[in-house]
């Protein structure tokens, strides 16, 4: 827990700098004082041999008056050593002019070393005349020493030894004053030079006093700004966990001054049930005995506003720094990192758009529910949640409809799940929820009946009212069997049956309920080669001029001659198609078979030489942007003439991009290509878009045809309404699904002009499509019902 | 307080000032008049530039070319150079039985006396009075004639 320290010093950079200057200023104080040193003891020593040459100096002239004296004392026959004298007055006279050896005092047989007396031109000079004077002396007192008193001419050289001796004396007292005045001004200048390096002695250490203490305190200065100034939280504690420093930063962090912070225990500012690795780190800090432990712990502070900020601390060691004694807690606000990471883990296990669970932890949850489940053998289950129309919302009103949309209804169905339920959003329109804890049948049925409940209320989006309903698949946990994959998919399944079943309900997932989704999924893959295989064929079945019998027109019919299965019909395959996008080139098999086979009718039968055609369009080719340079290849190929094509569209691909959509059909209409909206009527039918729409012919959806002949029913009148708003809007109207002579009579009377069913013809193979158009003319009830299937 | 450390200011100004300009006060001291007597001073004899001088101002300027310190010492007399009464040491000059006319107490090696004198016609002499130079040979005679 608590680990040595790696160095502590927070103001390493600009100490350094400091430490230099302080260094360099040291230095040059040591470099002062050292010289004045040097000099004052050189000067010192200078003084001293000075002072010894002016003695030996001033001995020189008490030493020729001994010579004189000892030459005359000879000469009157007393016993004297002028000799000694004279070799001893040399010496000096040679010692004192270049260096050397003396008696150290006058008679003594000890000898010291002399240095030159001196280097001062003027002394120099007066000592060579000195020693010139001295060996005047002597060569005079040689001339008297060899006499004896009263001998002729004694008294001449007697006189010139006086007048010689008078000379060296004179020059002596000169040589030793010029010396003696020497010394004093060269001490005099010793003195000056030493009170003036004492002067700078003492600036310099003055100057380095002021320095250092300048320094000390602009690093303390530095120091305090730094630590009030920062962000982070500076705390010292004493072994009991007592505050005894705090800067000023808690005032931000936990809104309390720190003057008021300082004798109050730290821990008393943490959260109780929080906070247990820091006090332990107090407490073992406290005890260490290494003085450079330290340690880190995150908790949580409480602000005087009663909120909680996340911290982070290092605690350091520093009982045994004098100038720290104590604890020292470095913290820092760590709460815009907390938050972010919870908002990053909210992001990865979260939907962004409705805050609910994600596939990922849907998935995980799932996984755990059967784990337990394996265990303790309870159920659980899997609903799959499909909102019905979700794509029209999107398309019709815009994605941002579509967003507010899913967040309404995961709010419905979190409303819907207990606690203990997971509701997650798996992508797209689909949503994911899991009911844990012994999920049987029935608690599943009643969570289904309680879901769509919810989804039987419109929802309010952008001010409107939309009707969207939910379709729910099922799938319960088999104890001990189920994965979750498994469980997934089965409930996808199960979706997938109930909105093939008509939407807006449930399923449970059945066994069987996965074969028929292999079997589509079968179909699948077998379309993906039926159109290179050749086994689709196209059958026609005509559309009659109620008046004439005649075939106005053939609408094509698209048949699958399965290899395995037989004949199919379109509801077998078209919506596969139509999911896979086999529907695009298959679509334009059908038209180029259709526009072919017409252009052969036309020249076969001159009795339908005016024969036309008519072709679906599904929404997926609708939206392909080739559509318009397709269709008109097309026509070129077959030489079909474009008035003689109609074009089929349902109310629901109209729908889709609409803006798009008119754009296309505008251009389709200026290739010539006539356009019809297939079962008018049962789609959301607005009257609007057939303005908007350059519509030609409406075909009445059969389920109106079916009721027509009925005679409490209100479809005669809404068939009726609807012809006469196609005359109004100039539009021809084309009866679907008419099976009955009743059915053609109202239709007839309702002013409707043609239509087409098996009154007249089931779908036909071409062959017998070719048959029927030669029978010109003949009643329609002449035509056989027998295999009838629906067109 | 202010007015105080002023007041010094100006009066440490003042004296500054005056030191500064006090030499130079000096130094404008009026020049000795009168032709100038080189006179040159070695060890033992005395060399004049010019035997003899009209009488008036005369400025000697004494040079000492010796190692040694001298005396330069004027007397009026018509006794010879080398026959001036000794003291009773017999090393130097009685100067009390002669007419003392000047005096440089001491001319140092390698310097410059400067001795301005009034001299009326006659005959004078010049020595140096220290033990054993005047006997040495250091002494020379100067003429001053009457002026003009």
């Amino acid at each position: 827990m608590v680990k040595g320290a790696a160095g502590r010093r927070l103001l390493a950079p600009g100490a350094l700098h400091l430490d230099r200057r302080i260094g360099r200023t040291l230095a040059v104080y040591l470099v002062v004082i050292t010289v004045i040193v040097g000099y004052n003891a050189r000067a010192i020593a200078d003084q001293r041999g000075s002072a010894l040459s002016v003695n030996v100096a001033a001995r020189q002239r008490a030493l020729a008056e001994r010579y004189e004296k000892d030459v005359v004392l000879t000469t009157l026959g007393i016993q004297a050593d002028p000799g000694a004298d004279a070799e001893q007055l040399l010496a000096n006279a040679d010692a004192l002019l270049h260096g050397g050896e003396v008696l150290a005092v006058q008679g003594a047989d000890e000898e010291i070393q002399i240095h030159p007396a001196s280097h001062d031109r003027l002394v120099v000079a007066k000592l060579e005349e000195e020693n010139r004077l001295i060996q005047e002396l002597i060569t005079v007192g040689d001339d008297l020493y060899t006499m004896r008193a009263g001998q002729p001419g004694y008294q001449e050289a007697l006189r010139n030894l006086r007048i010689v001796g008078a000379q060296v004396t004179s020059i002596s007292n000169d040589a030793v004053g010029q010396m003696t005045r020497e010394t004093e001004s060269a001490l005099a200048r010793l003195v000056a030079v030493v009170i003036t390096l004492g002067v700078l002695g003492a600036i310099a250490a003055l100057g380095m006093a002021w320095f250092l203490r300048m320094t000390a305190a602009r690093r303390a200065a530095q120091f305090r700004s730094l630590v009030h100034n920062a962000s982070d939280l500076i705390t010292v504690l004493d072994a009991t966990g007592e505050i005894r420093y705090q800067s000023p930063s808690a005032q931000q962090l936990v809104g309390v001054s720190s003057e008021e912070l300082i004798g109050t225990s730290y821990v008393a500012l943490l959260d109780e049930n929080d906070g247990g690795r820091l006090r332990s780190i107090l407490a073992d800090l406290a005890t260490s005995t290494d003085p450079s432990a330290s340690a880190t712990a995150e908790y949580r502070l409480r602000h005087q506003d009663g909120s909680w900020r996340s911290v982070e601390s290092i605690v350091s060691n520093q009982t045994t720094d004098p100038t720290v004694k104590g604890l020292v807690l470095n913290t820092r606000d760590v709460t815009d990192r907390k938050l972010l990471q919870e908002e990053l883990a909210q992001q990865a296990f979260h939907d962004s758009l409705t805050g609910l669970s994600n596939r990922a932890v849907f998935r995980d949850r799932v996984d755990h529910a059967l784990a337990r489940a394996t265990r303790t053998g309870s159920r659980s289950a899997v609903f799959l949640l499909d909102l019905d129309g979700f794509k029209t919302v999107n398309d019709s009103l815009g994605h941002d409809a579509g967003d507010q949309l899913l967040i309404a209804a995961a709010q419905r169905l979190q409303f819907q799940g207990r606690s203990s339920d997971t509701v997650a959003r798996i992508g797209g329109d689909e949503f994911g929820i899991l009911l844990e804890d012994d999920a049987d049948e029935t608690s599943a049925r009643a969570m289904a009946d309680r879901l769509l409940a919810a989804f039987s209320v419109p929802f309010e989006v952008r001010g409107r009212e939309l009707f969207v309903r939910a379709t729910i698949g099922i799938a319960l946990s088999v104890a001990g069997e189920s994965n979750t994959d498994e469980m997934i998919r089965n409930a996808d399944t199960a979706m997938y049956a109930a909105k093939a079943a008509g939407k807006a309900r449930y399923e449970f997932f059945r066994p069987f309920m996965h074969a028929r989704a292999l079997e589509r999924f079968e179909v699948q893959a077998d379309l993906e080669v039926a159109l290179i295989r050749h086994e689709f064929v196209v059958h026609y079945q005509p559309i009659v001029d109620f008046e004439t019998g005649k075939a106005l027109s053939v609408e094509a019919l698209v048949r699958w001659n399965h290899p395995t299965r037989g004949l199919l019909g379109p509801l077998e395959f078209i919506h596969i198609a139509e999911d896979t996008g086999v529907i695009v080139p298959l679509g334009l098999w059908v038209l180029g078979q259709a526009c072919r086979q017409t252009v052969a009718w036309r020249s076969e039968h001159p009795e339908a030489s005016d024969l036309r055609v008519s072709v679906n369009l599904s929404t997926r080719q609708l939206l392909e942007p080739d559509l318009v340079t397709r269709v008109r290849q097309i026509l070129e190929e077959s030489e079909l003439e474009p008035a003689a094509l109609t074009l089929e569209l349902t109310e629901g691909s109209l729908m889709q991009k609409i803006e798009d959509t008119v754009t296309k059909l505008r251009a389709l209409k200026e290739l010539g290509v006539r356009l019809a909206i297939d079962d008018f009527g049962t789609g959301s039918s607005s009257l609007g878009y057939l303005q908007r729409f350059p519509i030609d012919i409406l075909k009445i959806d059969k389920s109106f045809v079916d009721g027509i002949a009925t005679l409490d029913s209100e479809d005669p009148a809404l068939v009726r309404a609807i012809v006469e708003m196609a005359k109004t809007l100039r539009l021809e109207t084309v009866a679907e699904g008419i099976e009955e002579t009743e059915q053609l009579d109202e239709l007839r009377s309702a002013g409707c002009r043609s239509g087409q069913g098996y009154l007249f013809a089931r779908p036909l193979h071409p062959d017998a499509m070719g048959t029927f158009l030669s029978k010109v003319g003949e009643e329609p009830g002449a035509m056989t019902r027998s295999d009838a299937t629906s067109s | 307080m202010d007015r105080d450390i002023r007041k010094r200011i100006r009066l440490y100004l003042a004296i500054g000032g005056f030191a500064l300009l006090a030499p130079v006060a000096c130094s404008a001291a009026p020049q000795p008049k009168g032709p100038v007597v080189d006179i040159t001073l070695r060890d033992f004899h005395i060399d004049t530039a010019s035997p003899s001088v009209a009488g008036g101002d005369v400025v000697l300027q004494v040079h000492n070319d010796a190692p040694a310190t001298h005396e330069f010492v004027v007397v009026r007399t018509n006794l010879p150079a080398d026959g001036l009464p000794l003291g009773p040491d017999g090393l130097s000059v009685n100067e009390d039985w002669l007419d003392g006319v000047g005096e440089l107490n001491e001319v140092g090696a390698g310097t410059v006396g400067t001795l301005p004198l009034t001299l009326a016609p006659g005959r004078y002499v010049f020595f140096c009075n220290l033990d054993g130079h005047y006997l040495g040979g250091m002494h020379a005679v100067l003429e001053v004639s009457p002026h003009g």
